[in-house]
């Protein structure tokens, strides 16, 4: 299964995404085509001593743009090239380090939403005490949303939390306080919304997130960036491999966002997932998940 | 060359995409307002919007939307007289 990476994403493209597109075809085997202008990847390619299939995409987001004015402005962009194979069908899997924001808008215009999907959203797997994992959405894909969207946040990772192996996953949202009642407007409104859905276990505070009261943990973009940030912030150093790649749930297709940060080994090893997830459909089974919420929704 | 469209007809078509994209059993109209009205934003716009665009190259159209117009439209109506509106040029 090939993997489309945008090499001109990430605070060292086009340098690191091409080292780690070599690494994880040389290393793991990964089929991997990189998505940037073609003159420069050639360059780095050849310096590297690599020879990697080539698709060129003029273009790219900066971090400094606003995502939606870009894409509109350079069709040609990398991270929408990128996409657009996977639409083709000419790639199983996108890999970004570029702007997540550019990464969710160019996925969704060029692979669509999944049925029953008001927003897609960015969703991290946090490793938490026990051994456990804690899913984050959204992690920073929409940094200003309504709440009335977070429903949805939910449903998509309960999904994934259900994929990772927990079979009733349990929902909190993220907050300053456990009571009901706390935070501010936006929270109070969505925790109304998140009421009626399922597995919604009230308000969380960051500290019973790492202690994994839940199974997933609903935030804005904002907000869940932040926490991520945090989180990577203060890791310490042996504590164990840091997950610096999440999946864009919603979409009909596999694209993984990786830390703007993302080295060469980062990128290589999100290369490496990549190809996992699109061996094990989760796009699909998300997908086939929401469709069937849908359904009982129309049917109640 | 394509018959020219009325910006009643762009209404028409951007209000179906809308709904679809949204997932609005309510009505959306013209003047219905795109945050306060729809909670829709930018992103929101620009994939109804392409999709509309889509619609108008098979009709044999040409669209040339203002972007940064487009994204400071506030109604319905308002995006649907910058489509139409392009379609002159």
């Amino acid at each position: 299964m090939r993997v489309a990476l945008d090499v001109m994403g990430g605070d060292h493209a086009p340098a690191a995404p091409v080292e780690a597109a070599l690494r994880a075809a040389a290393d793991h085997g990964v089929d991997v085509v990189c998505v940037g202008a073609a003159d420069l990847v050639a360059e780095h390619l050849r310096r590297a001593g690599g020879d990697l299939p080539v698709v060129d995409a003029p273009d790219v987001v900066g971090m400094d743009e606003d995502p939606v004015a870009a894409l509109r402005a350079k069709p040609r962009a990398s991270v929408r090239v990128a996409c657009e194979l996977v639409a083709a069908g000419e790639a199983a899997a996108v890999v970004s380090a570029g702007s997540t924001g550019a990464t969710l808008t160019a996925a969704l215009l060029a692979l669509g939403r999944a049925p029953g999907v008001r927003r897609p959203v960015v969703a991290a797997a946090i490793p938490v005490e026990g051994g456990r994992t804690v899913v984050l959405a959204d992690a920073g894909g929409s940094m200003d949303v309504h709440p009335d969207v977070v429903g949805g946040y939910a449903a998509m990772a309960r999904a994934y939390a259900q994929v990772l192996g927990a079979p009733e996953p349990r929902v909190g949202l993220l907050n300053v306080g456990h009571e009901p009642g706390k935070g501010h407007a936006w929270a109070k409104e969505a925790f109304d919304v998140l009421s009626a859905t399922s597995g919604f276990a009230g308000n969380i505070e960051p500290a019973a997130v790492l202690a994994g009261d839940v199974d997933v943990v609903v935030t804005d973009g904002f907000t869940g960036n932040i926490f991520l940030k945090t989180l990577e912030a203060a890791a310490v150093p042996g504590d164990g491999e840091a997950d610096t790649v999440a999946s864009l749930l919603g979409v009909n297709g596999e694209v993984l966002v990786a830390h703007g940060a993302a080295s060469a080994g980062d990128i290589a090893a999100a290369l490496r997932r990549a190809q996992q997830v699109a061996v094990a459909g989760l796009a699909q089974r998300i997908s086939g998940q929401m469709s069937q919420a849908q359904e009982r929704r129309d049917d109640g | 060359m394509a018959e020219q469209m009325t910006t009643d007809e762009v209404v028409a078509l951007l209000t179906d995409r809308l709904a679809t994209v949204l997932g609005i059993d309510g009505p959306v109209t013209a003047d219905s307002r795109f945050d306060e009205d729809l909670h829709a934003d930018s992103l929101d716009l620009v994939e109804v919007v392409e999709s509309v665009e889509q619609e108008l190259r098979t009709r044999g159209h040409t669209p040339n939307v203002d972007d940064d117009a487009l994204l400071a439209a506030e109604t319905v109506g308002d995006a649907a007289a910058l489509i139409q509106a392009g379609l002159g040029r």
